[in-house]
């Protein structure tokens, strides 16, 4: 069975360098208590989803870098989904750090991580850039000081490309 | 049988992607370790795969557990843990199969997953979810899995296909949202299938949510009725600014109300889960039997890029007898001496022994890809016997981005208890060491694989309220984890 499942990882492996994926649609709870549907955001402009936790260090450091890069592109239609994964015993902290640390960002809660698992999850920071036509373009896990470059990058090719076509 | 049909069901799907608009996603999480010590060997392996065709999402997951030979109870085994069917248009969505479930904050009910904890109670069954802008419904029925039960037969010898699973219960949630700022709900959870006549257990909660400019509050009132006793249970979640200064006040109350022993509840711990090691290993264990207690955090962006934050929480049982009391304080502040900085101390008591705790942690760029980050913790601790000793832990980290990450974790402790192999200093005090290298590496954005040599001290680990004791390691261990 162990053979099996290599064999599976390898075959898919091959496979997923030729497949563009749809961004699974979702609908979660902001910090008001209203509803966000990601479909209906959808087609504006790229759009960013992080998911952090107040927990994660490296979360934080990210969130950090991700404010100067909203406040660059936002004016060009960029969007910003920080969805915390906070379960039912530290969501709590979520809204006081958000105002605190003055995150201009949607924030989503996803409190028992699952439109986490439907992006494929395993360990926060969670980073999916999605273009206009709402495939994921970029999917990265983990945070190291200067990752951010990498999404800079993306964002600002997904833009340009963006105003190509619409010439 | 039943495994091997799933699974050829799911490689028969995969050629149909090429032709047809059929998406699928495969994540593996492999970990293993050579230890010296044959007690702390392991392999496991979760794979899952998913198609989706359109609002369709089909999918499955294969485990291989070879656990350590007693970590978190858990035994070897080889099984399909998750498959589903699911249906999802817009806030509606309809899955049968496996699933995780939380209602209301998790006093009536919360199945989750959690690896660290190898920590899996998903749901076999069939569950219904709608999310609307004046309404939220959530309807189930199932059976939850019980991953820490162990087998007749031990865990080296046994090879398990199945999972024990409790009797079968239907639940639900009804939110209603009549306006934005308020919110008001309600969760039931009844046993349906029972040998005898009546029913084992049910349970049930109101809760009301208030969304304020500055304030907002949750609370959440449970009851409980089980075969053999009835339980309450109580929360209050706030939350308060003034500006950039923010508040949490948190209260709970629980009595007699973990369900199966907290295996399928999960009610808020309302103490701090901490950032640094030492201090999260002191924390408490959860007994939503017998707990009440608060919490109160206040956190303020100090100086200029600077931020504090200090936690004070109380746990008393339901006799008044103090269990746990943590109080904490912590300061970060960026832009600082070429590097980002963050200093804390705390205060840790239980029924066994108090800790005092400093901590410390800077990070700095060396360029614009490359950074060093480095750790270190200090805790004291005198137990109920005056026993006293300390443990320190330091960590080095050089990180290239996107790439890699190579880190250095060390820890010495002068606690006699893991003193088997000990040098004796001055004064005869035992001093334990641990030390290890540990790389972890990006690979075509698609993998990250960590490779840790060296020695792990036996410790716990603890994420809200749960914790396990992982066995000491002396070897090597690698972990592979990858998303396509």
């Amino acid at each position: 069975m162990r053979f099996l499942t290599f064999i599976l990882i390898i075959g898919l492996t091959t496979f997923s360098m030729a497949q563009e994926k749809t961004a699974p649609d979702f609908t979660l709870p902001m910090l008001d208590g209203s509803n966000f549907q990601l479909s209906e955001n959808i087609g504006e402009g790229p759009v960013l989803i992080n998911f952090w936790a107040t927990w994660c260090i490296p979360c934080i450091a990210e969130m950090k870098q991700l404010k100067k890069i909203y406040k660059k592109y936002k004016d060009q239609g960029l969007q910003i989904l920080s969805i915390s994964i906070d379960d039912p015993k530290t969501v709590g902290r979520v809204k006081g750090m958000v105002k605190s640390k003055r995150y201009p960002f949607t924030i989503l809660l996803d409190t028992n991580s699952e439109v986490f698992n439907l992006y494929q999850g395993s360990n926060p920071p969670l980073s999916i850039l999605i273009d206009k036509e709402g495939k994921i373009v970029y999917n990265h896990t983990g945070y190291r000081k200067g990752d951010e470059k990498k999404v800079d990058k993306m964002i600002a090719e997904l833009l340009k490309n963006e105003k190509t076509i619409e010439k | 049988m039943h495994t091997r049909l799933i699974l050829t069901a799911l490689l028969l799907l995969l050629p149909l992607t090429i032709f047809a608009q059929l998406e699928y996603t495969a994540t593996t999480q492999f970990e293993m370790a050579v230890a010296e010590k044959e007690e702390s060997e392991f392999l496991e392996n979760w794979t899952d795969l998913g198609f989706t065709y359109q609002n369709w999402r089909l999918g499955g997951r294969y485990e291989i557990h070879e656990p350590f030979a007693s970590f978190a109870q858990q035994v070897n085994r080889q099984l399909l843990s998750h498959y589903y069917l699911e249906y999802r248009q817009g806030g509606f969505s309809a899955r049968a199969g496996t699933f995780f479930s939380l209602l209301g904050r998790g006093l009536v009910l919360r199945t989750f997953e959690n690896r660290t904890l190898r920590w899996d109670s998903n749901i076999e069954g069939a569950k219904l979810d709608y999310r609307h802008k004046r309404l939220d419904v959530q309807v189930l029925y199932g059976k939850a899995r019980d991953t820490r039960e162990l087998d007749d037969n031990s865990a080296a010898s046994n090879r398990g296909t199945e999972t024990p699973r409790t009797p079968a219960f239907a639940a639900g949630e009804l939110k209603l949202k009549p306006v934005r700022l308020a919110h008001f709900g309600g969760t039931y959870l009844r046993q349906v299938e029972e040998s005898g006549d009546s029913v084992r257990f049910q349970r049930g909660s109101v809760y009301s949510e208030l969304f304020l400019n500055n304030v907002s509050i949750y609370g959440e009132f449970a009851r409980s009725e089980d075969i053999d006793r009835e339980g309450e249970a109580f929360f209050l979640s706030s939350n308060i600014s003034f500006d950039a200064l923010s508040l949490l006040i948190e209260y709970r109350n629980y009595d007699n109300f973990s369900f199966f022993g907290g295996k399928y509840n999960n009610p808020p711990t309302v103490y701090r889960e901490h950032l640094f090691t030492l201090m999260n290993r002191a924390q408490k264990i959860q007994d939503a039997n017998s707990e009440q207690g608060f919490m109160l955090e206040a956190a303020y962006p100090l100086l200029e890029d600077g931020y504090l934050l200090a936690n004070v929480s109380l746990t008393d049982d339901q006799a008044g007898d103090q269990l746990y009391q943590d109080i904490y304080l912590q300061f970060d502040k960026d832009e600082f001496a070429g590097g980002e900085w963050s200093l804390a101390a705390g205060r840790q008591e239980d029924v066994a022994a108090r800790s005092w705790n400093i901590a410390g942690s800077a990070s700095f760029d060396i360029s614009d890809q490359n950074s060093l980050k480095t750790t270190y913790e200090h805790q004291h601790t005198k137990d109920n016997f005056d026993r006293q000793y300390y443990t320190q832990l330091l960590t080095l980290g050089l990180s290239h981005s996107p790439g890699w990450t190579l880190s250095f974790l060390g820890e010495h402790s002068t606690d006699q208890f893991e003193a088997d192999d000990y040098e004796l200093g001055d004064g005869g005090i035992p001093h334990s060491f641990w030390g290890a290298l540990q790389l972890d590496v990006n690979l075509f954005e698609r993998f990250d694989l960590t490779v840790f040599g060296g020695s792990r001290r036996k410790g716990k680990v603890c994420i809200g309220g749960v914790c396990v004791v992982k066995p000491e390691l002396q070897g090597v261990e690698f972990t592979l984890i990858g998303r396509l």
